[in-house]
């Protein structure tokens, strides 16, 4: 996704946190190779308590929010404690509504749009 | 015949008698350290002093009593010869005595100065034992040669009178457990008081930990990465936390026991468990560490070591072109004030299973 978008204008943040039993800091520094773009910060939350932070802004509700991909345009900034709504959002999750389920290209085009205007 | 059975019975019932402390002597000069045979002879001791005396009578009544008139022959009585025999058994019998009453004596033999003039060059914790069994002074060499052997201990002294041992240990620690065994592998028991108890805590909680370790890791195929714990006893807790700066990760807790020499680290972020022992000198914990199934030996020295040397822990390739990854706090903080600095650009955040 960010291989196909080069601009200096578009920041990642990848927030690794232990859903499953195996997660751990280890994992995450190897998960970091599928997305080893410059451009993405990577960190790791020893808990869920970020993952239930975003659980509102996503209209979340019984899991913290995980396998979720937040879309942010310039000038929105945090906050408080709780994060902004995002302009968009895709996730992998059976919880939220399967019209947002990850697609890789409609991602992209969104962030594509966004970066457009 | 029977005057030879009853002296030879005497003196082997006056060394079995005696053996209890005369054996670790002959043990202790030959070299070959106290055995627990020796000791096991002691509750008898009293049957076998009885038997000594026993012996020794009958002996004396033999070579005593009057002569029968069997002994004469063709109507000439020949005074019998009985000199040797009274010779040997007034020999056997001061020998006997000896040996029954060494234990009075025996402090003329005691070794335990030797063991302990070693211990005395060297400064150190001291941790004093209570012995109980021993029957004569001449118990102690047996009982301090085991105690030598104990790794971390140079010197010990055990006094009969006070049934006490007195073991000077090097700057770092030996654990009192072992000293405990090694009394009883003398043939010996030893308990622990509070005086001990206090020593102990003297040593686990004292300095020889504290301080900045540093050990190398292998993480790829040749390439190393340097740990760094740091160790500290805060509030009678021993504490840490370690860095592995090639892959970000700064501050982490370490989970700290230790207990003699014994140490445990375990590295929770990195989920690796290192056993180790702490050498005498006290400048390197070397053991095994374990990590997700790999297991190697480790050595960690102390930082600003002259003889630091790397030994490697073969850990899971860590794949070469992994990110920096960034401890993140549970108010998220560090991601909220780079978001907002981040404003004039558009952002994709993603919250993400490792899996």
């Amino acid at each position: 996704m960010f291989k196909g978008i080069a601009t200096e204008a578009l920041k990642g943040y990848a927030v690794w946190e232990p859903i499953l039993r195996t997660d751990d800091v280890r994992g995450a520094r190897k998960a970091t190779t599928i997305l080893p773009d410059p451009r993405v910060r990577h960190y790791w939350i020893d808990g869920q308590e970020v993952g239930e932070t975003f659980q509102a802004p996503l209209g979340l509700k019984g899991e913290p929010a995980w396998d979720v991909y937040l879309v942010y345009p310039p000038g929105i900034e945090w906050k408080g404690k709780s994060p902004p709504k995002p302009t968009y959002f895709m996730h992998q999750l059976a919880a939220l509504p399967a019209a947002r389920r990850l697609n890789s290209e409609t991602l992209a085009a969104k962030l594509q749009k966004v970066l457009a205007k | 015949m029977k005057d030879r059975a009853t002296l030879v019975g005497s003196v082997v019932a006056a060394i079995l008698a005696s053996i209890c402390c005369i054996g670790p002597l002959a043990f202790g000069l030959l070299g070959i350290g106290s055995i627990g045979f020796a000791s096991a002879l002691a509750p008898l001791r009293p049957w076998l002093i009885g038997a000594t005396a026993f012996f020794l009578t009958a002996g004396f009544y033999l070579a005593y009593r009057p002569r029968a008139l069997a002994a004469c022959e063709d109507g000439v009585c020949r005074p019998a010869d009985r000199r040797t025999q009274r010779v040997l058994l007034w020999m056997t019998s001061a020998l006997a005595i000896a040996l029954m009453t060494y234990p009075s004596w025996s402090g003329a033999f005691d070794l335990s100065r030797t063991a302990a003039g070693a211990g005395d060059e060297a400064a150190g914790p001291t941790v004093t034992l209570e012995i109980s069994g021993m029957t004569c002074a001449a118990c102690g060499p047996g009982i301090e040669q085991e105690l030598l052997r104990v790794p971390g201990v140079v010197g010990a002294r055990v006094d009969y009178a006070t049934e006490r041992a007195e073991v000077r240990l090097a700057t770092t620690a030996a654990d009192p457990g072992h000293l405990i065994a090694a009394v009883e592998r003398a043939g010996y028991k030893a308990s622990l008081t509070d005086e001990r108890a206090a020593a102990r805590a003297s040593v686990s909680e004292g300095p020889p930990l504290a301080g900045q370790w540093r050990g190398q890791l292998v993480v790829g195929e040749g390439r190393t990465s340097e740990l760094v714990v740091d160790l500290g006893l805060v509030a009678n807790r021993w504490v840490g936390q370690f860095d592995l700066h090639d892959f970000g990760v700064e501050d982490y807790p370490v989970e700290v026991a230790f207990d003699g020499r014994s140490v445990t680290l375990h590295l929770t972020a990195a989920q690796i468990d290192f056993d180790g022992m702490l050498s005498v000198a006290g400048e390197a914990v070397a053991g095994m560490a374990t990590s997700q199934g790999h297991r190697d030996s480790l050595v960690l020295k102390r930082a600003g070591e002259a003889r630091f040397s790397a030994e490697f822990l073969a850990l899971e390739k860590v794949a070469e072109d992994s990110a920096r990854v960034e401890p993140l706090s549970a108010d998220a903080a560090e991601l909220r004030r780079r978001f907002n600095e981040d404003r004039a650009s558009t952002r994709l955040v993603m919250l993400l299973s490792p899996t």
